[in-house]
C-alpha cells in the first residue's frame, strides 16, 4: 500500500513522455470533460445524448425507457 | 492495528490511486494529441471501481480473516490498475513503433533503438512473468526503470532528427491491432 509513492513515479514518467513539468494539482486543475462526451448506455437506452458533466439519470430515463429495454430484453 | 486505522490508511490509499488515474489520463491525452491516435485504457477505471468493491465488504465483515482478506484484494487491484496501464503503454504504443523504427532505420541507429527496444520489452516480460508466477509486486522498482527506459528514448528522440522523424512518420500510419482488428 503504497499509492502515495506510485503516483510521485507515475508523475515523473508523465514528465519523461510529455517533456512537461507539471505538478500533481496541475495536471488535476488542468483536467476537462470533452463537453461533447456521449455516455452510450443513456444513449442505448433513452436515444438521448448526455452534454453536461453530472446529470441525474431520472432526467434522462423514464419509465417508457425502462420498460422498452428491460434486463428481459423484451419490448411491451 | 486498529480496524478504523486500517481503513483510514486504505482510504487515503484510494484517493492517491484516483489522482494517479487523472496522470494516466493526462499522458494518454498527451500522446493522443501529440501523434492524433486514439489509445486509451479501462484498466485503471474498472479496477478502481472493484477497489471500492473491496473497500465496502471492509466495513461489512465481521470477521478478522475476511477484513484482511479484503484489505489485500484492495491492494491488489490498485496495483493491477497501474500494472496494466504500463503493460498496455508499452506493448501498444512504444514496443510497435520502435520496431517498426527498427526495420526502417540505418544500421548505426540501430543499435541504439535496439538497446532501449529491449529493455522495454525485458521489462514487459519481467512484469508478466511475474504475475504468472503470483508473484507480489513492487510497483515502485519498475515503475522508476521504466521511467528511466523512457527518458532514453525520448533523449534519443530529441537528439537525432532523422530517428524523431522516423518516429512521427511511423506513427502517423495506421496500425491494427492483431487481437481485435480495431485501429490502435
Amino acid at each position: 500500500m503504497e499509492q502515495k509513492r506510485i503516483s510521485e513515479l507515475l508523475l515523473n514518467l508523465h514528465h519523461a513522455i510529455t517533456g512537461t513539468n507539471l505538478t500533481l494539482n496541475e495536471i488535476i486543475d488542468n483536467y476537462t470533460i470533452d463537453p461533447n462526451i456521449s455516455f452510450v448506455h443513456e444513449t442505448e437506452l433513452s436515444g438521448k445524448v448526455a452534454t453536461g458533466r453530472t446529470v441525474p439519470i431520472e432526467d434522462y430515463y423514464t419509465i417508457e425507457d425502462k420498460l422498452d429495454y428491460g434486463p428481459s430484453g423484451n419490448t411491451q | 492495528m486498529d480496524r478504523q486505522v486500517i481503513l483510514n490508511k486504505a482510504t487515503d490509499e484510494i484517493i492517491d490511486y484516483v489522482k494517479t488515474v487523472f496522470i494516466i489520463k493526462d499522458i494518454y491525452n498527451n500522446i493522443n494529441k501529440d501523434l492524433n491516435k486514439k489509445l486509451d485504457i479501462a484498466s485503471p477505471y474498472l479496477n478502481f471501481r472493484d477497489a471500492l468493491f473491496h473497500y465496502k465488504k471492509m466495513y461489512e465483515t465481521d470477521d478478522d480473516i475476511s477484513f484482511t482478506d479484503q484489505l489485500a484484494c484492495l491492494d491488489e487491484h490498485l496495483n493491477r490498475g497501474i500494472k496494466d496501464f504500463v503493460i498496455c503503454l508499452c506493448s501498444n504504443f512504444y514496443i510497435p513503433v520502435l520496431h517498426n523504427m527498427l526495420n526502417n532505420c540505418s544500421d548505426n541507429k540501430k543499435v541504439k533503438l535496439r538497446n532501449v527496444y529491449h529493455k522495454q520489452k525485458n521489462l514487459i516480460t519481467e512484469i508478466r512473468l511475474g504475475g504468472q508466477t503470483l508473484q507480489r509486486f513492487n510497483n515502485q522498482e519498475w515503475l522508476a526503470r521504466l521511467t528511466t527506459i523512457t527518458q532514453e528514448i525520448h533523449t534519443l528522440l530529441n537528439n537525432d532528427s532523422t530517428l524523431k522523424q522516423l518516429y512521427l512518420m511511423l506513427n502517423k500510419e495506421k496500425r491494427l491491432c492483431p487481437y481485435c482488428g480495431k485501429e490502435i
